[in-house]
């Protein structure tokens, strides 16, 4: 069985000194949208690459989760860029990002109802029919609940696995600032997500932000920030209740620290997922008491 | 509709001038996008500190996409050289 594994977010500026550290980085992952477009030699690259370090694909643009079809266009291209380096698996977000012909620029946290499901479910089908394998889908943070829904954000994740059989990456900031910003319990969403679907984990940092008119703070998912202690707390309790080998990616935009100090949050990571293994054993005997009961 | 709502949402994440009219008058102005009278009473339940909190991070995160080329060639760096 394989064991967990704990890698990093490719970015340009670091690219020198991940070169230099491999042994100590199990997996990356490249956001696909900077290479979609990319020549034949940068493919090539590319695809050496993944051949020396198991590399994941990351979509942000395709907006899988909105209501409108998703471009055929835009999947030939990454069917292109996926079939040409043979990457371990690849990903995009459960968000819409264009609608009605408005390019939003980020992820949008679409309306949670039936409707969003069953178009969801629907682009997933049609990308996994062009690129030839589905993607894992990720949970978005947002700074405001989408409205109109009819689903909290756990049932909507829930549906669309089971309408697509997408799987999921679960990114545990976006829950974090989610659950930090609207109320919620991480650990019972964590409860009520199907597990043993994860197969890839995001951790990363952010800050607070005070609210334009200064009425409330938010947690905002900025990716600039070293990992949030209580991101590290969750990391350990999926390690606990969930039985495949996890991999975790550490996502950083911008501020970057020396390169030693972001392995020092991988090699933290690894200490939280071995934390949450030592306890499963606890935390599933308490489940399965709990259950007798 | 939902294609309805995602597109005036799209609008008010993206359109400051918009998102301050729906503010003062959300259910009239989500009615004038298309919105039917149950979906505009829904929308126009939105925190409006939420919806400018999420239209400021969307400004900041274009203008931070637009300040930063992060696509660079993989083909540059030593891994690419074929052994």
């Amino acid at each position: 069985m394989r064991n967990d594994r704990v890698g990093l977010g490719w970015r340009p500026e670091l690219a020198a000194g991940i070169f230099e550290a491999l042994d100590r980085i199990d997996v990356l992952e490249v956001i696909a949208d900077d290479h979609v477009e990319a020549g034949r030699r940068d493919r090539e690259a590319l695809k050496h690459l993944a051949r020396r370090v198991p590399v994941h694909l990351h979509g942000i643009g395709l907006g899988l989760a909105g209501a409108e079809e998703v471009s055929t266009k835009r999947l030939d291209l990454f069917a292109r860029l996926i079939n040409g380096v043979e990457p371990e698996a690849w990903s995009e977000h459960l968000a819409f990002v264009r609608a009605g012909g408005v390019e939003i620029g980020h992820l949008a946290a679409a309306p949670r109802t039936a409707a969003s499901v069953a178009g969801a479910a629907r682009n997933l089908r049609k990308a996994a029919g062009i690129v030839g394998t589905m993607p894992m889908m990720e949970n978005i943070a947002t700074l405001v609940e989408p409205p109109c829904s009819t689903l909290g954000e756990a049932a909507w994740i829930v549906d669309i696995d089971a309408a697509s059989g997408c799987g999921l990456l679960l990114d545990l900031h976006n829950l974090y600032a989610n659950a930090t910003n609207f109320g919620f319990d991480p650990l019972q969403f964590l409860a009520e997500i199907p597990l043993a679907r994860v197969g890839c984990i995001h951790i990363a940092g952010g800050r607070w932000v005070d609210a334009p008119d200064g009425s409330r703070r938010y947690w905002l998912d900025d990716h600039l920030h070293d990992v949030a202690d209580p991101v590290y707390d969750l990391l350990s309790e999926v390690a606990a209740r969930a039985l495949q080998p996890l991999t975790v990616i550490l996502e950083r935009d911008g501020a970057y620290p020396p390169l030693p100090a972001m392995l020092a949050e991988l090699d933290r990571a690894r200490a939280a997922l071995a934390a949450g293994r030592r306890r499963r054993g606890t935390v599933l005997g308490a489940a399965a008491v709990t259950h007798a009961g | 509709m939902q294609a309805d709502v995602e597109r005036l949402l799209a609008r008010l994440l993206t359109d400051r001038e918009l998102r301050e009219r729906f503010i003062a008058d959300p259910t009239r102005i989500a009615i004038a996008e298309g919105l039917s009278a149950e979906e505009a009473e829904l929308i126009a339940r939105m925190p409006v500190q939420d919806l400018r909190a999420a239209g400021r991070s969307y400004e900041h995160k274009r203008k931070a996409k637009g300040e930063v080329a992060r696509r660079t060639w993989f083909a540059r760096w030593p891994w690419a050289r074929r052994p």
